[in-house]
């Protein structure tokens, strides 16, 4: 694949990270140019400040006794009760604000999505690229084997069974949501991205000059393959939070306290979602399932706007 | 090709016993003590250190393991804990061979669909690159391929069911319909396992049709062959099914599953779709494409003949990593519907703490996507001879 790696640039002398900068203008102007990615990005930073919005609107106009997303209450209504002035998305079973429960979620749903993607991302990228160097040795088997097997396991069945047998918090899904994907099929695609740079002449040059694996690995080979990584870092965040909103929708992370597949999880256990009662509670399931599908939309479209940018082939011939 | 099919296949082996040992492994870590669970807690002391011993519950988890693949290679995967849904303590393999059939028919309809849809509408919006026709189905499907599947199955619940009364509201059959065959000692899987191979059958001469007739250039002869195919092909179907006096059941069960496959249709099409797309574009820019051009080809023949054609591959091989997403899918899909197969029985067996079942049902994914992916990279190899020969 020649024509596969972006971030190098033509002029010999500069070094990698240079050259990345000098390439990183027309990057821009590919990714600006798909559309799809620029929509992405809008979409991501409108939902970015809603969910920031949320602990100065507590601190402010919201009084947390009646607002707060786990213990906030108001008496004197039937709950749950639809929109008003005061409470803009109704309030839950239990006397929570829909909106503030929304926008305390979409920000959790938020950081477990690029906690997971970081760590997968950064396993990935390290796995990948050792078994790129040291190819046909007993660590590229070793963890080749590993990444068939996790890319080919279904993901959400396993955490199923995991979350049967052992209590899960955030911080633990993350973790484990992030192995699964860096030990899986991001180490493979990296791996054959990293293998085309470690054929190239310039790591044999940087090695006669002197340089050690590691410098050849951390200055040669990654910054090679990073635009890839981050491409699957866009797609590691949507599944964790899919994975998140499940599991909570089927009470199975009895740890969470507060997130959108729980929220959506407590009208349907009240019996508001399984029958004729949906339409007139859509207040309690519209706002999470649709801040579930805009959240991940954004990082997919984010994503495929990257991926032009990535593989040149997608390109119009021009 | 021998030499290749042996590696694939010993690679196959390798991965199947890491599978049982990981899954095995993951059983393990459970927090306290599996005695008191399956243990009556009033038994005697001395009793309960015979017992355990018998289960051979003190033994270390090495050996365990071993007992444990030993079992396996038998085909016993143990009982299942007496728990709700499981009464009886069944021995899980015949809860699994019960369930299997169910799960398979609804995932070969949602794969077939997925991607008979995804390759159609891909190949078409590659070719109207930048224009209208290209962003409202990307659009739709992005937003499709992102809704959580909880919610998508409850919306098409509600409306489908409940407003315009089409389809049942979940379940697997009407037992008014069902009764008098049950008691004449009919099992479900007597009428699941003759649909899955009739749904396999109609699935493969479709294909074949559509290939025999994909080269008449003239539109009209082309449609009404393939017409005459499908008619030909329903009809055999329906003369096969009359016969056997089953057919009642089988309608009943395709209007049951409806629903359950439109949802992960609904949500699962784009994925294919794209992957066709890309896989165009790059084809699209090959040497040949210009050539056929050239040559004065019709749009249809180069795009179907030439370009489609060579796109193919990354299918197969997307192919091979989405039966892990069905899977995924179906857990959460047959849930929703009281559907009663196998992702059915795991979220109940997690939420019972039966872990026999559980653990038989983890299994069973592992062996199906370890299965789909040996077959896929074995037409692969046939698909592409650069790959046997590499």
């Amino acid at each position: 694949m020649p024509d596969a790696i972006v971030a190098v640039g033509t002029a010999p002398s500069l070094g990698v990270w240079d050259r990345a900068r000098l390439r990183w203008g027309e990057n821009v102007r590919i990714f600006v140019a798909g559309r799809i990615g620029v929509a992405g990005v809008a979409l991501l930073v409108l939902i970015a400040l809603f969910a920031l919005v949320h602990p100065l609107l507590l601190a402010t106009v919201w009084d947390p006794q009646i607002y707060d997303p786990m213990g906030g209450f108001t008496r004197d209504t039937a709950l749950p009760a639809a929109p008003s002035w005061t409470h803009p998305l109704g309030l839950s079973r239990f006397g929570r604000d829909v909106l503030s429960q929304l926008m305390y979620s979409v920000r959790v749903a938020f950081g477990l999505g690029v906690f997971a993607a970081a760590i997968s991302v950064s396993v990935g990228t390290l796995v990948g690229c050792l078994a790129a160097f040291y190819r046909d040795t007993l660590v590229d088997t070793l963890f080749m084997r590993l990444a068939n097997f996790f890319m080919i396991f279904p993901t959400f069945t396993l955490l199923v069974a995991l979350s049967g047998v052992a209590a899960i918090d955030l911080t633990r899904l993350a973790i484990i949501i992030g192995l699964m994907g860096g030990l899986g099929g991001i180490t493979v695609v990296l791996k054959a991205r990293a293998l085309g740079v470690t054929v190239k002449p310039f790591i044999d040059a940087a090695r006669i000059a002197g340089g050690s694996d590691l410098h050849l690995i951390v200055r040669h080979v990654i910054p090679n393959v990073l635009p890839l990584s981050f491409l699957y870092m866009m797609f590691t965040v949507t599944s964790a939070i899919f994975a998140e909103a499940s599991l909570s929708f089927f009470g199975l992370l009895p740890n969470v306290r507060m997130s959108l597949g729980l929220m959506i999880n407590e009208a349907y256990t009240a019996g508001y979602l399984g029958g004729p009662l949906l339409a007139r509670y859509w207040y309690l399931w519209v706002p999470p399932g649709l801040a579930i599908t805009l959240l991940c939309a954004a990082f997919y479209m984010i994503g495929r706007g990257f991926d032009e940018v990535v593989n040149p082939r997608l390109r119009e011939r021009s | 090709m021998t030499k290749y099919l042996f590696r694939r296949l010993m690679q196959s082996a390798l991965l199947l016993v890491l599978v049982v040992t990981a899954v095995f492994l993951i059983f393990q870590v459970m927090p306290g003590d599996i005695t008191t669970m399956i243990i009556d807690p009033e038994t005697p002391p001395e009793a309960r250190q015979a017992l355990i011993e018998r289960l051979g519950l003190d033994r270390p988890v090495h050996e365990r393991l071993v007992i444990y693949l030993g079992q396996l290679a038998r085909g016993d995967l143990g009982s299942a804990f007496p728990t709700a849904t499981f009464r009886g303590g069944r021995p899980v393999t015949e809860i699994i061979i019960e369930r299997l059939p169910r799960t398979i028919i609804l995932f070969v309809a949602v794969v077939v669909l997925n991607y008979l849809i995804g390759f159609l509408l891909g190949r078409q919006i590659a070719w109207r690159r930048g224009t209208a026709g290209e962003f409202v189905p990307t659009a739709i499907g992005v937003v499709l391929h992102n809704t959580f599947t909880p919610v998508a199955g409850l919306v098409l619940l509600w409306l489908f069911s409940l407003q315009f009364r089409l389809f049942p509201f979940g379940g697997w059959q009407d037992f008014a319909i069902w009764r008098p065959f049950i008691e004449r000692g009919l099992t479900s899987n007597d009428v699941f396992v003759p649909m899955i191979f009739s749904a396999t059958f109609m699935t493969l001469w479709a294909l074949l049709v559509f290939r025999a007739t994909a080269r008449m250039e003239r539109r009209s002869i082309r449609r009404a062959a393939r017409a005459l195919g499908v008619v030909v092909c329903a009809a055999g179907a329906a003369l096969w099914w009359e016969r056997t006096g089953l057919m009642p059941l089988a309608f009943d069960v395709v209007h049951h599953m409806a629903l359950p496959v439109l949802t992960l249709v609904l949500i699962g099409f784009a994925s294919p779709m794209l992957v066709m797309r890309d896989s165009m574009l790059e084809s699209m820019r090959e040497d040949f494409v210009l050539t056929a051009r050239a040559k004065g080809l019709s749009q249809r023949a180069v795009r179907n003949h030439h370009v489609a054609r060579t796109a193919l591959l990354p299918i197969a091989t997307s192919f091979a990593l989405s039966v892990a997403l069905v899977v995924d899918g179906a857990v959460i899909t047959e849930t929703l519907f009281s559907w009663p197969g196998m992702g059915h029985a795991l979220l109940r067996a997690v939420g019972e703490k039966n872990y026999p079942v559980a653990m038989g049902v983890v299994l069973t994914a592992g062996v199906a996507v370890l299965t789909a992916h040996l077959i896929v990279d074995l037409l692969y190899a046939l698909i592409d001879p650069r790959v046997r020969h590499a």
